[in-house]
């Protein structure tokens, strides 16, 4: 009688093979046709993937090679591909260590060497005596905030709510959602062709000034560039735009004037070009050579944060030094979130056989300082507000029953102890604080999951639930923006259309005030008072 | 080929779009003929520049363009064979079971395990482009159900029931043979 028995079910069929996939560190797994199936499929693509990957870096070497000899022929050479130097692990969950960052080796002539030199010493002269003498002080310094803090109540009348989907920044009525004026993306040529698409993910202000993150994709649903569009609020016009070449990340961040953005090297896998371009008008100042795929990108004190889900660097901005540090390998596991907070840096970090830490560590030097007890399960996002960290995990506190899947955990982190834990529905994201109240939306860790994300208000002293409604998205982590009395909060009603409404609720009860649908995801949103 | 200015970086994104699109077609296309993994992928690698450096291919609508790939996979592959002729060379891959000693790696199980991988690489190439396409995002990708379905713009429902199926289908090459029964 043949074998009827089906392992493999439509509704698990990812953590079915995850479940049997050959694990070294775990005790050796009986064999079973099902273990030896994944094995094999395993083994087999992995060869399949390593000669994808390596055709494709020869392929990559030899266009850019073709590049180079075409700009030499311009005038102008670009830089030889540098190879990567794959991170050691080490077995202390992560390890550090120090090195100046590659810079992209450029050849210009002679008086443009003698051009630039003399602007080094000038910005040299201007900015690198303050972060030097801040990493010497053992005093934690007190650097910019980084763009990533949790926001908090604003009091005054919001004049204006600016969202950016795939057809340009939208400004919106703050009071009703009605859209205002609609500013298209520039019609240049690759963002006209046909099929392509302009896929914000991040929409972000300094000053008057927006700046729209986003992603070039083309008609088969690929990654083309990762860009950067500036808009003027004061003027309500396109200022520039920058584009980047990238395959798989792109990410951004603000500070004193200079937009930072990452994108995937183009020459290499697994490395990350990090250029700051000028805010007021997108001229490159710099950029950063990185030996790691950028998953988030912060710059606080003087120092840039590069963080990919293994590899973690400091880069000094004036002297470029660097530091790194290595966290967990593997799937699902690693660095997941980081805030810098009164001269120290905080990093969440996830184990599969450990459970999750806070770590403080010397923002300078990646140092660490301390770290928190393990914490159960995964934290894949926190937020730090007085001294507080709050977070929730992907494991319910033990004993607790029903539909609870995940945990809120307040966490003092000046006298190091946890404040309180209480059950959650599943997993926050992202985070609002305001009058005493957390606002945090949640998700389901893993896709296809059957809790719907939800906004969650909590005391921030006890972490006693005040209401929750169903707000959010499963496919997109929003922030919650809190006003005087309202909440902006970006949402899905339809799983296949992700994030394609924006909705105002009652800060006091969750009740939706007004609710607005968008004709394609919403990348971000501000509010402008 | 020297592309007209401006025409360079957008056949270099064409040819990067490409690839990702049709490396596995090309590079099955060429297992056809070549086992080794090494020469194939060498022959993956030629095939794509000859594409770089073609004077039509970015002429051509994107059916002739897989035609077009295909037929040139197979041309290569033929002169890989015909060199290879003329210059037998010993494949590392033909010999390496005598590289190692332990016990997972001795001749007998690299066999076996060959013996296995064939069959189940044949196995795959029976099946529906489609379900071939979802096995390579999930294992050599590594991308969950939700992502493969944005990738290849099918319902995650549809692509999670067509896996789970596919790979159920596949694992009856490996359950043991009752008595008297003997197993495709």
């Amino acid at each position: 009688m043949p074998d009827q028995y089906e392992p493999f079910t439509p509704q698990f069929v990812d953590e079915q093979i995850e479940q049997f996939m050959p694990q070294p560190e775990r005790q050796r797994q009986a064999s079973t046709p099902e273990t030896e199936l994944v094995k094999d499929m395993h083994d087999l693509y992995r060869e399949y993937a390593g000669t994808r990957d390596r055709v494709r870096r020869r392929l990559q070497e030899h266009m850019a090679s073709r590049s180079r000899a075409e700009q030499a022929d311009k005038g102008t050479v670009r830089s030889l591909p540098l190879e990567r130097q794959p991170p050691k692990r080490n077995k202390n969950m992560y390890s550090i260590a120090t090195s100046p960052v590659k810079t992209r080796a450029f050849k210009p002539r002679l008086a443009l060497v003698a051009a630039t030199l003399f602007a080094a010493l000038l910005v040299v002269a201007l900015t690198v005596v303050a972060p030097f003498m801040r990493s010497l002080s053992t005093q934690p310094n007190n650097p910019a905030a980084a763009n990533k803090q949790t926001p908090t109540t604003v009091i005054s009348q919001p004049k204006a709510v600016y969202i950016a989907n795939s057809s340009g920044i939208l400004k919106l009525d703050p009071n009703t959602g009605t859209t205002l004026k609609t500013y298209p993306w520039p019609n240049k040529l690759l963002y006209s062709q046909p099929g392509y698409t302009i896929e914000p993910f991040t929409l972000q202000m300094s000053g008057k000034l927006l700046f729209v993150g986003f992603k070039l994709m083309n008609s088969s649903g690929q990654l083309i560039y990762g860009g950067v569009q500036a808009f003027d609020t004061s003027k309500s016009e396109m200022l520039w735009d920058f584009e980047g070449q990238t395959v798989q990340n792109a990410a951004l961040t603000l500070t004193n004037g200079t937009v930072y953005i990452s994108v995937d090297h183009p020459d290499i896998v697994g490395r990350s070009l990090v250029f700051a371009l000028r805010a007021t008008d997108g001229t490159q100042l710099n950029n950063y050579d990185l030996p790691l795929s950028i998953e988030q990108l912060t710059v606080a004190g003087g120092f840039l944060y590069p963080m990919g889900y293994e590899n973690f660097y400091g880069v000094n901005l004036a002297t470029r030094a660097t530091w790194h540090i290595t966290g967990s390998q593997g799937a699902n596991q690693g660095f997941s979130d980081l805030h810098v907070v009164n001269g120290v840096l905080y990093v969440s970090l996830y184990n599969n056989s450990t459970g999750s830490f806070i770590l403080a560590l010397n923002p300078a030097t990646g140092k660490e300082l301390w770290r928190t007890r393990a914490i159960p399960g995964k934290i894949f996002n926190f937020t730090i507000v007085q001294n507080v960290a709050y977070f929730g995990t992907d494991q319910a506190p033990p004993n607790v029953s029903g539909d609870n899947i995940g945990r809120f955990d307040a966490y003092d982190l000046g006298q190091r102890k946890l404040l309180w834990e209480t059950a959650a529905p599943s997993v926050a994201r992202t985070y609002a604080v305001a009058n005493g109240t957390v606002y945090a939306v949640t998700q389901f860790p893993y896709a296809g999951g059957a809790v719907d994300p939800k906004l969650i208000a909590f005391t921030a002293n006890h972490g006693k639930i005040l209401w929750n409604i169903t707000a959010g998205s499963q496919d997109y982590s929003y922030t919650p923006v809190v006003t005087n009395g309202h909440i902006y909060i970006a949402t899905s009603t339809e799983p296949q259309y992700p994030g394609r409404q924006l909705e105002m609720v009652n800060q006091a009860n969750g009740k939706t005030l007004w609710k607005k649908t968008f004709s394609s995801q919403i990348g971000g949103y501000v509010v402008v008072y | 080929m020297h592309a007209p200015p401006g025409q360079g970086l957008v056949q270099q994104e064409a040819m990067a779009d490409l690839y990702e699109r049709y490396w596995f077609i090309v590079l099955r296309t060429i297992h056809q003929h070549i086992s080794s993994h090494e020469d194939a992928e060498d022959v993956l690698l030629d095939v794509f520049l000859a594409a770089l450096e073609s004077d039509v291919f970015f002429n051509l609508v994107e059916q002739r363009q897989i035609a077009w790939l295909r037929r040139t996979a197979y041309n290569k592959a033929m002169d890989y064979h015909r060199r290879r002729a003329r210059q037998p060379l010993l494949s590392l891959q033909d010999d390496d079971e005598t590289l190692f000693a332990d016990e997972e790696r001795s001749p007998e199980k690299t066999f076996l395990k060959r013996e296995e991988h064939i069959r189940l690489q044949s196995q795959i190439a029976l099946l529906p482009e489609l379900q071939q396409e979802i096995l390579r995002l999930r294992f050599a990708d590594g991308l969950r159900c939700k992502e493969i379905a944005a990738r290849v713009r099918k319902n995650e429902g549809a692509v999670r029931s067509m896996l789970s199926r596919t790979l159920n289908g596949l694992r009856s090459l490996y359950a043991k043979p009752t008595e008297g029964k003997e197993y495709a």
